[in-house]
């Protein structure tokens, strides 16, 4: 497939007016447009504090001990780059869809599986747009499949000017199915970065919320910041079905004699509920929850998640 | 309980299987539906699944439940109620009874009559103390016991006081009369919670055209298979007077009038065989009066008529024609000694006076003719004849139908076409008085005159007679019968009448002198023109003092009055039968060539209706009008009478069978309301219908009662309990339209 079909023309005008800021201080190796804890050879002043014996000389200055006969250091604030982490679910429930896909359209593992527009693909086409924001302000990206047995696929961190369709070919080719183990995929992911990373989780998050708990737990001790991208089919959420036949897990879970319509009220009470524990979570560990319907195109939710972080990043920074 | 339909039962209950058939066809498995929020599914499932199994078990009983009521109402069942079982409820019973024409025709000795009244009185004896009994005459629909009355013995009291009417009975109106009362009277307190049951006492089968004395029942019933809707009236027995009425007629002559005594003619004939002398009475009295009056009728030997003089008082109320009922009561005859007689009663007649207005002066010499004329015929001005003054020249247009009389004062201005109008309605029974013109001169209008009428009474060459003295008129008039009633006081009257000049009339066969001068010429002549029923007068002089003192004097009041009442009266035909004459003469079935419809007279219908009969006494076509009918041999000569009771509104088209006649007094009510009928045959067996809607000859011994309607109610909340927890369940597969539709208004899914 061609890495250019995940990122429509409309979804990066969508997104051109923003740009991913960290919501929380970012470490990076590079100079970059975010800001670092680390105060270096900078060009925005931070502050100024009296200076102590070991401080460098460079920095003293010589204008305010002039007038004050004191001696200040200046501290200025050093800019950096930012280190997201893409991990993306690729369980068998995010080869669920209903929404057909037009002809000659490659599309990933789930989509040939289907022959619709998956949970997956949409996932992937979020991933795509992100990564592709990212690497075009200079952040460094990296991607990691979460599967059955933690990370199955990943691909590390960097601005390289092929990251990018690195990233999709690697989400195309992907084979998609079974269950995810999301806490061992939060840990593998953890023990590979260094500093501290923005971790974007696409999935459907329709696993046990004590797992997701768990997980998001672990990046919030290590200080991560962390948005959840939620996905799911629009049947899924209104579920309008009017059939009474046998539901099959797609992850194994077997198979179920459902009446749709008599089901439906309770489906839609629990779905709500589950949405809402979820949506607690993440917000209890300080993290952006966002749920996008694989009906919708992606440009309209990612744009006003872009937008909300940025609000809340001028508030807490000025 | 049983079924009217068992073959619809059992489909029915067969098809109660459907919606078990469509439950388990929703239960087939189905193609997979692939899904991920397989734990989201389970946890929904765990929380519907007892809940939703109970409303899919339910909705399954409701809809078996309601196809198998449905099927069931459709059966038709009845729940049986034997009348000799032990009743639920109190009864209303309703009690039509037929006491109409037909009712006094007699069958082994008793009249039809009479034998509803022993079964009713039979009945009467069984039912529950608590029960309320009403009780509706057919002829003439009229409650008798009404609202239904728990003294059951005055109840009977009325019903064995009952009297025949000769009306035709009208079963259907009467049964949809005491239905929808009965409507009224269940919602009151005394009605409330009552079954009700119909009798329906009539001897309501085919009747019969035998008359003849000797026929016997068996032969009488034969005969009910082949005629259809008729009634022998003749009588059953030969013993006793055979007298019976021939004629009734007035002697007061003219219309009658609204209040006052009238003299009746009856005349009656008896058997040319009893020739021996014979003394009785006859009571005669006006309808719906108690006040008879009773004069003897006595049959001289070898006399077969008798007339005798009955004078009646007319109810002062009395409106339109009067009834006269004439009864023979020491005739043993019950058909035939009654005799019902119309005579028309003209409240006001009209005159109509050709007569030009003119201007004069108000004097005595030129007072207008139709001033006197006026005076004369209405000289209290109270309106007991309506006057109208037109011009002469308006006669060309025609005469109005309801003028009994036109006075032509100046004939010299009544073109041809005008005495063409006045011919034409003195064909039709109307009087025309003509005077000469007053004036102008006489040979012109007396050309036309002769041209219409044939003008013999005026004298050849046509000459205004001058008297130099003026002559006075005989003193002893001629006895005509037009002034009959003057016959005593007329020649008192015409003696200070004197004649000045006159208009020269002569008498012939034709034109009889009625008033004459004193040189026994004729002043007044009148007669019937060739052809014609009506009358025309024709004066000697106008009504103009310049000719005579006749408009001066009283003569001209009785004069006026008794021409033009006499001359309506006799023109009128006042008198008519409808019941009772010659059911004793032997009448055999080859006598009759034809019915003529005599009774419906009474209802002021044409009385052309004639019914040809064929050689077996059979009628070719269905009798569509109650009432009397009189047989005609070939020759038109009455041979006997018939009565046919008939209800014209359900037996218009096809002769009835029994059995048919049955079906369409169960089928009357389309309110289902009746729901237990009995019918009384002439035989004094009995029928108990209970079934509204079922088909001739499937009567059922006991009574029952037909629980369709609850059924439906059953059904309808049934279908109403399907759609509740069809929409409970939120089922797709609303299986009837109603739950669809219900479904449809009531059911809004979250968008």
């Amino acid at each position: 497939m061609r890495a250019e079909e995940y990122l429509a023309p409309e979804t990066l005008s969508q997104l051109a007016p923003f740009e991913l800021r960290a919501k929380r201080i970012a470490e990076g190796f590079m100079g970059g447009m975010h800001r670092s804890p680390f105060q270096g050879p900078a060009v925005e002043f931070a502050s100024h504090r009296q200076y102590t014996a070991g401080d460098s000389t460079r920095h003293l200055d010589w204008k305010v001990f002039a007038r004050s006969d004191k001696l200040h250091i200046k501290e200025y604030r050093q800019e950096t780059n930012l280190e997201i982490m893409l991990l993306v679910d690729a369980s068998g429930s995010m080869t669920y869809g209903t929404l057909g896909v037009k002809g000659g359209w490659g599309g990933t593992d789930a989509t040939r599986q289907r022959g619709a527009w998956t949970k997956y693909d949409h996932a992937c086409a979020c991933a795509a747009a992100i990564s592709f924001l990212c690497l075009h302000q200079r952040d460094r990206v990296g991607l990691g499949i979460m599967g059955p047995d933690g990370i199955v696929a990943g691909i590390r961190r960097s601005s390289a000017r092929d990251q990018w369709r690195s990233i999709v070919q690697l989400l195309a080719q992907q084979a998609v199915g079974g269950k995810i183990d999301i806490v061992r995929s939060v840990d593998q992911a953890l023990s590979k970065s260094g500093g501290r990373v923005l971790f974007a989780i696409l999935s459907d998050f329709l696993g046990p919320t004590e797992q997701l708990r768990a997980a998001l737990s672990k990046l919030q001790h290590r200080g991560h910041d962390a948005i959840l991208l939620g996905i799911l089919d629009r049947q899924e959420q209104q579920f309008q079905l009017d059939v009474t036949a046998p539901f099959d897990g797609l992850e194994g879970e077997g198979r179920i004699d459902v009446d749709a319509r008599a089901v439906r009220k309770h489906y839609l009470a629990e779905l709500t509920t589950h949405l809402s524990a979820v949506r607690r979570i993440t917000h209890t560990c300080g993290f952006d929850w966002q749920l996008f319907d694989s009906h919708d195109s992606v440009g309209p939710l990612l744009s006003a998640l872009l937008a909300r972080r940025e609000n809340e990043t001028k508030g807490k920074f000025g | 309980m049983i079924f009217a339909s068992p073959l619809l039962a059992w489909i029915a209950l067969s098809t109660v299987v459907v919606p078990v058939i469509i439950h388990l066809l929703l239960r087939r498995r189905r193609t997979p539906v692939a899904w991920a929020a397989m734990e989201l599914l389970a946890r929904a499932i765990r929380r519907s699944a007892r809940r939703s199994k109970i409303e899919q078990i339910l909705l399954l009983a409701a809809r078996c439940l309601l196809i198998l009521v449905v099927g069931a109402a459709i059966a038709d069942p009845h729940w049986s109620n034997d009348l000799g079982s032990i009743r639920r409820t109190p009864q209303t019973i309703l009690i039509v009874i037929d006491q109409g024409v037909a009712s006094q025709a007699t069958f082994q000795g008793k009249t039809l009559l009479d034998r509803s009244k022993a079964w009713i009185a039979k009945e009467m004896e069984s039912i529950a103390s608590d029960d309320l009994v009403g009780v509706i005459a057919m002829a003439g629909n009229q409650p008798l016991v009404w609202p239904p009355s728990g003294d059951h013995a005055a109840v009977l009291a009325v019903i064995q006081d009952l009297t025949a009417l000769d009306l035709a009975a009208l079963p259907r109106s009467a049964m949809e009369w005491a239905s929808r009362e009965n409507i009224s009277f269940s919602s009151t307190i005394e009605g409330a919670g009552r079954e009700t049951v119909y009798w329906l006492a009539s001897g309501w089968t085919e009747g019969t055209l035998l008359s003849q004395e000797d026929t016997s029942v068996a032969e009488a019933r034969e005969a009910v298979d082949r005629a259809h809707n008729t009634k022998l009236l003749g009588p059953a027995n030969t013993s006793g007077n055979d007298v019976w009425v021939r004629r009734v007629s007035t002697t007061r002559h003219g219309p009658l009038s609204h209040e006052g005594e009238v003299d009746l003619r009856v005349q009656a004939e008896r058997r040319s065989d009893s020739l021996e002398r014979l003394s009785t009475n006859v009571d005669a009295k006006a309808v719906d009066r108690t006040q008879t009056k009773t004069a003897p009728l006595v049959f001289e030997s070898a006399q077969s008529t008798a007339t005798a003089n009955i004078t009646i008082t007319i109810p002062p109320d009395q409106e339109g024609d009067i009834g006269i009922r004439v009864r023979l009561p020491q005739d043993d005859q019950p058909a035939d000694n009654d005799s019902f007689a119309v005579c028309g009663q003209e409240g006001v007649m009209r005159v109509l006076i050709a007569d030009r207005q003119r201007f004069r002066r108000v004097t005595m010499e030129d007072t207008p003719p139709a001033h006197w004329v006026t005076r004369a015929l209405d000289p209290t001005n109270d309106g007991s004849m309506q006057i109208d003054l037109v011009d002469p020249s308006t006669l060309d247009t025609g005469i109005p139908s309801d003028a009994h009389t036109i006075c032509v004062l100046q004939p010299d201005l009544v073109s041809h076409e005008g005495w063409k109008s006045l011919a034409s309605a003195v064909r039709l029974g109307a009087t025309v008085i003509v005077t000469p013109a007053p004036d102008g001169g006489q040979d012109e209008w007396v050309h036309r005159f002769r041209a219409v009428f044939g003008g013999e009474c005026v004298s050849e060459p046509i000459r205004v007679a001058e008297f130099e003295t003026p002559t006075p008129l005989n003193s002893k008039q001629p006895n005509s019968p037009l002034l009959a009633l003057l016959s005593t006081e007329l020649s008192d009257l015409a003696t200070p009448v004197e004649i000045s000049r006159a208009l020269s009339l002569q008498g012939s066969e034709r034109w009889i002198p009625i008033v004459t001068k004193s040189d026994d010429t004729p002043l007044v002549v009148a007669g019937h023109p060739e052809g014609s029923s009506g009358l025309v007068v024709v004066f000697g002089v106008p009504f103009d003092t310049t000719w005579s003192s006749l408009p001066t004097k009283p003569l001209i009041v009785p004069l006026l009055q008794e021409i033009i009442r006499q001359s309506a009266a006799d023109n009128l035909e006042a008198m008519h039968y409808t019941l009772g004459g010659s059911g004793v003469k032997q009448l055999q079935r080859s006598d009759m060539h034809s019915l003529r419809l005599l009774a419906s007279r009474i209802d002021k219908e044409q009385s052309n209706d004639r019914l040809s009969v064929d050689r077996d006494g059979k009628l070719r076509r269905p009798v569509d009008r109650a009432g009397l009918y009189e047989a005609l041999d070939a020759g038109g000569v009455r041979v006997g009478l018939v009565a046919i009771n008939v209800d014209p509104r359900w037996a218009i088209n096809t002769p009835t069978t029994q059995e048919q006649t049955l079906a369409s007094l169960c089928g009357l009510s389309a309110t289902d309301t009746i729901t237990n009928l009995v019918v009384v045959h002439d035989d004094g067996s009995t029928t108990q219908v209970t079934d509204t809607s079922r088909t001739p000859g499937q009567s059922h011994n006991s009574s029952t009662t037909s629980i369709a309607t609850l059924l439906v109610m059953v059904a309808i909340a049934f279908l109403l309990l399907e759609g509740i927890l069809a929409r409970v369940a939120s089922h797709a597969g609303g299986m009837l339209l109603p739950t669809r539709l219900l479904r449809w208004f009531r059911w809004r899914p979250t968008p």
